[in-house]
């Protein structure tokens, strides 16, 4: 029983190399099965470990702590790993009418899922970095699973920049086995109170927040995003903004709990504010609908970065809420905007219309969606905006600038949903797989807004005591809403030359590696502030 | 040993110096090549015969052979013609027009020219997708001219609708893939 | 030995990647790179009076053997993404024709 998280990670692989040696029709079903049995085990793997908490770890071949490879299960990666298990589930069931026969995608789907649950729970720091970069090349070989121009482009850009990362995560964690001469984590943790010499220290853990930066497209380095995210399958695409870039949030809190250091906090939340408003500044100026949503998904790392870095416990739980509550609304709206595109056969927004008289049922889905992002009450969004917005209310001029953000993301939605009105001749081709999945997002989005107290209590162990549903946030929204509206109409309809310009700029790869140099300088600098 | 050491590793920044300012892509290739066997070499002198192991037989051996087949397939241009007349004959004293022109492009940018004939007429749709073809020529047996159809997103196709811009019994077409498909 | 050297290779790397314009030399700078990260935590791991870890030999005093197991999995890995990255760039050659960084992103096609 204590050794289901092995189980966890073997079951997908091992079902995707039979899947791939049968090469049949029949033996497809089996990611259904899989799927399934996983969850089980999840469950019954939670039941076991809130009753007796000292089986939460475990050592592969039975080493000591010290020197083998441990996996832990804490309260973070519980959460993640329901979170995996199902989302995973959906993009299976939506992309399984047309993926039937195709055994190497489903190979490829079910070998990420093992290698990202592995990533989860693993408590050794050169077994993370083994892991991202497997991560790495599987995303690219499903990036390009197209073929065509744009896709390979991409994937290449995608490629050799993730990579170059990841080598800059290896020097940190070469600086801190020198030091400790252990790798495992809770170790670390536990003694590096002990060390003198801040400077080592300092060195690496910015060697080491540089590579997470590239991972999870923070402010400098983030140009990767909208061309891989939008050159992908839409399954894939979903898939790729709902969990794969949260997984190096996922590492930074790993990191920032092992570190413990007090002086980067604050350069954190100005970078993740610069974040939020370049993505809406870019997405406002976007015209193809999986661009417009890759840069949203820029911002909201932003605002979750905002919400991870700092010391109040609300704002933290508040930016932890928020990454889950994305990865639902997030894939809802990419695969929504994958069975529009395959009705209208084309990507810009300026030119669909007539969405709601052609597919009624997928266009409320996806509204469901919006009004998730945008922060309406009674949806999740609004949770946890509100819960990072309350523990930043003393200082009105930060509030300010969050309220400045949520105007741009309504502006920006407001200008998407003018897909619904108008007519249109093409009739609707969605199946039902496509339906149910997206009726399932649309459930776990409405419940997790109504009765997030409950999960607060039963996944995070934490009492909220803060009132959120009350009657100035209602109004602030709706406030929001309507400035949004007015700054749609006067500014972004008429398509001025500014807008044009920021649309067609584009940064070559040199450009990007310079502004990684340039990234790790001002954290040096910033280093230099504080000693 | 010491000295050794220092001595090789002060060789390996002289050739990643070279490296990295050189203009040809071959002789980076051979660069890289004599920089892995060196950096085994140091290795070996670290105490890690087992990296040096690993080094020597992936980085000096594996590698410079997968940078010299793919530098050499990007030399090529493939041509998949459809016709079965002497269009494209290559005999020893009459060369047929369509292969004088050809030749004539891809002496302009160094490639290696491939022709493939393919009587029967495979399907067309996607097929720049599929393989790695470059030009397909078809013929209209009514009008007599010929069609060289090419990717609109190549720059090779702009020199190449140069060249045929005097006759009027060739002309370019350009197919550009479209990208919406799911 | 000396792993300020090793460094300087690294850095070299850097700048390498930074003002490359050929698609193929970024990958190359790439594996420098690499190569030089490797260099530097086998030249940390180093002593004078330790023995090579073999068993068969002296075991009282060895050099850590923990580094040069970590490195041999970085140069497989180093190797399968150039392996990737290569046949990605055939593919672009067939459909751009060049492979400047500049002109693959500027088509439209």
């Amino acid at each position: 029983m204590e050794y289901i998280p092995l189980y966890l990670i073997f079951i997908p692989i091992i079902s995707s190399m039979i899947i791939y040696l049968f090469n049949l029709r029949i033996i497809n079903y089996l990611i259904f099965i899989t799927q399934a049995t996983i969850s089980v085990l999840m469950i019954k793997y939670f039941l076991f470990i809130n009753k007796n908490p000292q089986f939460a770890s475990i050592t592969i071949g039975g080493w000591d702590k010290r020197i083998g490879i441990e996996l832990k299960n804490d309260v973070y990666s519980i959460a993640f790993i329901f979170l995996t298990i199902f989302i995973w589930t959906i993009v299976s069931i939506y992309c399984f009418d047309k993926r039937k026969n195709d055994a190497k995608f489903l190979f490829f789907l079910l070998f990420l899922e093992g290698a990202f649950l592995a990533l989860l729970q693993t408590n050794d720091l050169f077994n993370l970095f083994v892991l991202i970069e497997i991560i790495s090349i599987i995303s690219t070989i499903l990036i390009i699973f197209k073929k065509d121009g744009f896709a390979v482009r991409a994937g290449l850009y995608y490629l050799l920049f993730n990579s170059i990362g990841s080598i800059f995560y290896l020097l940190g964690m070469i600086i801190i086995y020198n030091i400790f001469g252990t790798l495992n984590i809770d170790v670390i943790k536990h003694h590096i109170h002990l060390i003198d010499n801040d400077l080592i220290i300092h060195a690496a853990f910015i060697l080491m927040m540089s590579a997470i930066g590239v991972k999870s497209a923070l402010f400098p380095v983030f140009t990767w995003l909208p061309k891989a995210h939008g050159a992908a399958p839409s399954s894939i695409s979903a898939l790729l903004s709902g969990l794969i870039v949260k997984s190096g949030l996922y590492v930074m809190i790993k990191v920032d709990h092992l570190f413990n250091l007090y002086t980067f906090k604050e350069y954190f939340f100005i970078l993740g504010f610069f974040s939020a408003i370049i993505g809406i500044l870019f997405a406002l100026s976007q015209k193809d609908i999986k661009q417009i949503l890759a840069y949203h998904t820029i911002s909201q790392i932003g605002i979750i970065l905002m919400g991870l870095s700092t010391i109040n416990q609300i704002t933290f739980y508040g930016g932890l809420y928020h990454i889950i509550n994305h990865a639902l609304f997030k894939s809802l709206l990419f695969l929504g905007a994958g069975m529009i595109i395959r009705t209208y056969n084309i990507r810009r927004v300026t030119e669909i219309r007539g969405v709601f008289k052609t597919m009624p049922l997928t266009s409320i889905f996806i509204i469901v969606g919006m009004l998730s992002i945008t922060g309406a009450p009674f949806f999740n969004g609004f949770i946890s905006k509100s819960l990072i917005v309350h523990g930043l209310k003393e200082q009105t001029f930060i509030y300010f600038l969050f309220f400045i953000i949520n105007i741009g993301t309504a502006t920006s939605f407001i200008k998407f949903s003018q897909i619904f009105f108008g007519k249109s001749k093409l009739k609707g081709q969605a199946t039902i797989n496509e339906k149910i999945a997206l009726f399932i997002l649309s459930i776990a989005c409405i419940t997790l807004g109504l009765h997030f107290n409950y999960f607060n209590q039963y996944l995070f162990h934490v009492e909220s005591p803060v009132v959120i549903l009350d009657l100035y946030n209602i109004m602030t929204y709706f406030i929001t809403i309507i400035i949004g509206f007015i700054l749609y109409q006067t500014i972004i309809k008429k398509d001025y030359l500014v807008f044009k310009k920021i649309r067609h700029m584009h940064i070559t790869f040199e450009t990007t590696n310079y502004l990684l140099v340039l990234y790790i300088f001002t954290m040096i600098l910033w280093s230099f502030k504080a000693l | 040993m010491v000295i050794i050491a220092n001595l090789i590793q002060v060789l390996l920044i002289a050739i990643s110096i070279s490296i990295v300012f050189s203009k040809d892509n071959t002789r980076v290739v051979v660069f890289l090549a004599s920089f892995s066997l060196l950096s085994a070499c140091l290795y070996f002198l670290n105490k890690a015969p087992d990296v040096a192991l690993a080094e020597v037989a992936i980085g000096s051996a594996i590698m410079p052979l997968f940078y010299i087949l793919s530098i050499s397939k990007q030399r090529e241009f493939i041509v998949m013609s459809h016709v079965d007349d002497d269009y494209l004959k290559n005999e020893k004293n009459q060369k047929g027009k369509g292969y004088l022109l050809l030749e004539n492009f891809t002496d302009y940018y160094k490639l290696k020219l491939y022709i493939f004939n393919d009587a029967e007429k495979a399907e067309l749709k996607g097929i720049f997708r599929k393989s790695n073809v470059d030009l397909i020529i078809e013929k209209d047996e009514s009008t007599n001219t010929y069609f060289l159809i090419g990717k609109q997103s190549s720059i090779l196709m702009n020199k190449l609708a140069q060249l045929v811009e005097n006759d009027d019994k060739t002309i370019v077409v350009k197919v550009k893939e479209s990208e919406t498909r799911d | 030995m000396n792993p300020i050297l090793s460094f300087i290779i690294i850095l070299i790397g850097i700048y390498g990647i930074c003002t490359s314009k050929h698609i193929i030399k970024s990958i190359v700078c790439f594996n420098l790179i690499q190569t030089g990260t490797i260099l530097l935590f086998l030249n940390l791991g180093y002593s004078e009076e330790g023995h090579i870890p073999i068993i068969g030999e002296q075991i009282e005093k060895i050099v850590d053997p923990i580094p040069q197991a970590l490195m041999i999995t970085t140069i497989v890995i180093g190797s399968t993404i150039t392996a990737l990255a290569l046949i990605l760039s055939i593919k672009i050659f067939h459909y751009y024709g060049s492979l400047y960084w500049k002109v693959v992103f500027d088509r439209e096609g």
